[in-house]
């Protein structure tokens, strides 16, 4: 028995020792800094990408940075990786929110914010962050990272979901490239959605098979990039308020919109199943696709002909486009307000601009910067520039954004399968995000 | 020693310093802390309007939850699909269990070889299981399509048709399980004396009739076992629909398990979700009850 005994004691000084070696390391690094007399402000930031990705390399860089800066301040970064719903980052963060241990600064989908602010756990940086560095950034990521009159998060960059299209199958097929004087497919030369109905059609017929590609399931992909297609109609999935899809998400306009998507599916220009490569293998004409698909072309199949054209729009003179992304933001629990925001500012900063264009090829999010952009000053990814910069369209602002999103994407894969008619798809939707709704009025 | 004993004897104290009580105690306090506790906490959020991002600030509502379970025509699609993959699955992963059990229960090198084999997908984890089906199924590239475009049928989405999504993954999932309950069925076939079908065999009885009246009758027990293991464990079924569709498409697919989960992390109603966890919890209770009672009368 004694020997289970000391066993089990043995046992938690070891675990104990255990849990305690990564905070001694750092407090190791405190007690230097506050041998020089005044108070460690310790700080502390969750990212939900890994140190070896560019942009975790980038935070612990700004980080290092920060605290050079800073006398008596100590940042650390933690990178707990998004691995999917409810698990790694998104579950560390429920965690602590549930126990009131959140981070002094955390990174989150811009498009969360809205019910992160509505359960008061976000600091409104504006009041802490001088009008000048605020301005620096791009409207759309000031846009993107407000709620109300109070701005709550910030980045360095953003994405512009581009439309791809084959310069050869359409020459092939008869189809005028729209053009301006310089010989680029520019914003202002966008097909309204009958251009782009008959001129897939052209497809079509040319290629024998769905010329358009789009991803038709069920995920936030449909809210990315597809959403534009329905507020460029002037089309509303929720009213002001983040709760009301009644008399938003069934307007005119936005049944219109979906009834657009609808026949792309139905006219066959658009296959309801999602083909893996088709545009990179010229089984699509045009793709709807991410922005990281560049590089993947570019580098992976360096023959094919391609190039960017605006996304097609409803109401003549309201183009939209997708954009958004990881945001930073800092919390209601840190102790030292103005400096977590100046940290804010700081890991999104210029520098962080520039690192993350050249590592990954990102829009860079400040002003400044868009003039001397390399990668952004010429066409065709200057037209993705230009949609983030001139037509980009804030995502709801929606304490029930999750319910928002699913009940796009059902409604677009509902009309993908044919499951029932847009009308009949889009009351569905309404009751399963009243219902939601009803629990915040 | 002797103390110890004496208390034993006179009350009830004893056992609690007895060493029986010692050993149980490590499992006593993990089934507390993972088991009771968290089945205590999720009865009284489901009276609760617990909203994940405020934590602070929650109020008793009642049975709301559990009225808005039976308003909520997607828990009603979760529960039914819930259904579904039990009917599916649970009489075919037993009868195939039973089936391959005695196919290979004979002591032989070729037998050795077999019952490694059907083992073999039981030891790899639920998401290597789904991501290489999912490959294996897919639409453009699987083997499965390829295979079948050479023979002239048209490709199959396994996982996007609302008709096909459900059936694919009970395949996939009754792949991956039957050899752990062939396992316990073959243990159990390995008991029963050799003299009993000796003795069969001098009466005259066809296989049937030693299936029928010796097999069946003494591996009852693990049978039950086998058979209210292989419901829960249906019922319980969430990685493969998350991994694989995602609940989708059109919900076709999602869980009872999945939906609450869904509830829970993505729309952060820990009261509505606690409510699920707990009908969920009766329904797995009720039905492990109902068999045994079922097979005990027989």
């Amino acid at each position: 028995m004694r020997k289970i005994v000391s066993l089990f004691m043995i046992s938690i000084l070891v675990f104990g020792l255990a849990a305690c070696s990564d905070s001694a390391t750092n407090q190791a690094a405190s007690n230097d800094k506050a041998n020089s007399g005044d108070e460690v402000k310790e700080l502390k930031v969750w990212v939900h990408v890994a140190a070896e990705d560019p942009e975790g390399l980038n935070y612990d860089l700004r980080a290092k940075e920060f605290e050079e800066k800073h006398e008596n301040v100590n940042v650390t970064v933690e990178h707990i990786v998004k691995t999917g719903e409810g698990s790694g980052y998104n579950d560390r963060i429920n965690a602590a929110i549930t126990t009131g241990e959140l981070p002094d600064v955390i990174t989150l989908e811009s498009v969360h914010t809205a019910s992160y602010v509505d359960s008061e756990l976000l600091l409104p940086l504006n009041e802490y962050l001088d009008e000048a560095t605020v301005d620096s950034y791009l409207d759309a990521i000031v846009k993107a990272g407000s709620v109300g009159d109070n701005l709550y998060a910030l980045q360095s960059f953003d994405l512009s979901s581009p439309v791809f299209y084959n310069p050869d199958i359409f020459k092939a097929a008869g189809i005028e490239i729209p053009a301006d004087a310089n010989g680029n497919w520019t914003l202002d030369l966008a097909w309204s959605y009958d251009e782009f109905l008959k001129n897939a059609k052209i497809l079509k017929e040319y290629m024998g098979q769905e010329p358009v590609h789009m991803f038709p399931d069920n995920s936030g992909w449909q809210m990315y990039a597809h959403s534009p297609i329905i507020f460029s109609n002037d089309g509303q999935l929720v009213g002001e308020n983040g709760l009301d899809t009644d008399g938003y998400l069934n307007s005119k306009n936005t049944i219109e919109a979906l009834k657009f998507m609808e026949t792309l599916f139905r006219d066959g220009i658009v296959s309801p199943t999602a083909r893996e490569n088709a545009f990179a293998l010229e089984k699509a004409a045009i793709s709807f696709e991410g922005p990281w698909t560049i590089d993947v072309l570019t580098k992976e199949y360096p023959d094919l002909n391609w190039s960017l054209m605006p996304y097609p729009y409803g109401k003549e003179g309201h183009n939209s486009a997708p954009h958004g992304s990881w945001y930073v933001a800092a919390t209601k629990d840190t102790k030292y307000p103005e400096l977590t925001s100046e940290l804010v500012a700081y890991l999104t900063n210029k520098d962080s601009a520039k690192a993350m264009e050249e590592a990954a090829g990102l829009i860079p999010g400040h002003k400044e910067l868009l003039a001397s952009s390399e990668k952004y000053s010429e066409y065709p990814r200057k037209l993705m520039l230009d949609q983030l910069v001139e037509s980009e369209h804030v995502k709801p602002k929606s304490p029930i954004f999750p319910v928002i999103e699913d009940v796009l994407g059902d409604i677009v894969e509902g009309i993908a399968l044919e499951k029932d008619s847009v009308e009949n798809l889009v009351e569905d939707a309404i009751e399963k995000a009243e219902r939601e709704a009803a629990r915040f009025k | 020693m002797n103390k110890i004993r004496r208390i034993n004897k006179n009350g009830s104290l004893g056992f609690f310093l007895s060493s029986k009580f010692l050993f149980l105690l490590p499992a006593f306090i993990l089934i507390g802390m993972f088991v009771i506790y968290p089945l205590i906490l999720a009865v009284g959020y489901s009276f609760t309007d617990y909203y994940l991002l405020k934590p602070d600030n929650i109020s008793f509502v009642g049975l709301d939850n559990y009225f808005g379970i039976i308003e909520d025509k997607y828990a009603k699609q979760s529960f039914f699909n819930s259904t579904k993959y039990v009917i599916y699955i649970v009489p075919l992963q037993v009868a195939l269990s039973l089936f391959l059990a005695i196919l290979i229960a004979k002591k032989s090198k070729l037998n050795t070889f077999f019952r490694t084999a059907f083992f073999s997908p039981y030891i790899l984890s639920i998401i290597v299981v789904s991501l290489l089906w999912k490959n294996i199924l897919d639409p453009e590239l699987g083997i499965v399509n390829v295979f079948l475009a050479e023979l002239g049928f048209s490709k199959q989405e396994f996982f996007g048709n609302p008709d096909l999504a459900l059936q694919t993954i009970s395949f996939i999932i009754l792949w991956q399980g039957i050899s752990f309950q062939m396992l316990i069925i073959m243990a159990a076939l390995q008991e029963i004396p050799s003299s009993l079908y000796e003795a069969a065999d001098i009466e005259g009885a066809n296989a049937w009739q030693k299936f029928r009246h010796i097999t069946v009758p003494s591996i009852k027990d693990q049978l039950v076992f086998v058979l209210i293991v292989v419901t829960t464990g249906t019922f319980k079924i969430i990685i493969e629909p998350l991994v694989l569709t995602n609940g989708g498409p059109q919900g076709s697919t999602s869980s009872i398990l999945l939906y609450m989960f869904e509830q829970g992390t993505r729309y952060r109603q820990i009261g509505y979700s606690s409510a699920i966890t707990v009908v969920f919890a009766l329904i797995l209770i009720i039905i492990a009850f109902v068999q045994r009672k079922l097979v005990k009368e027989e």
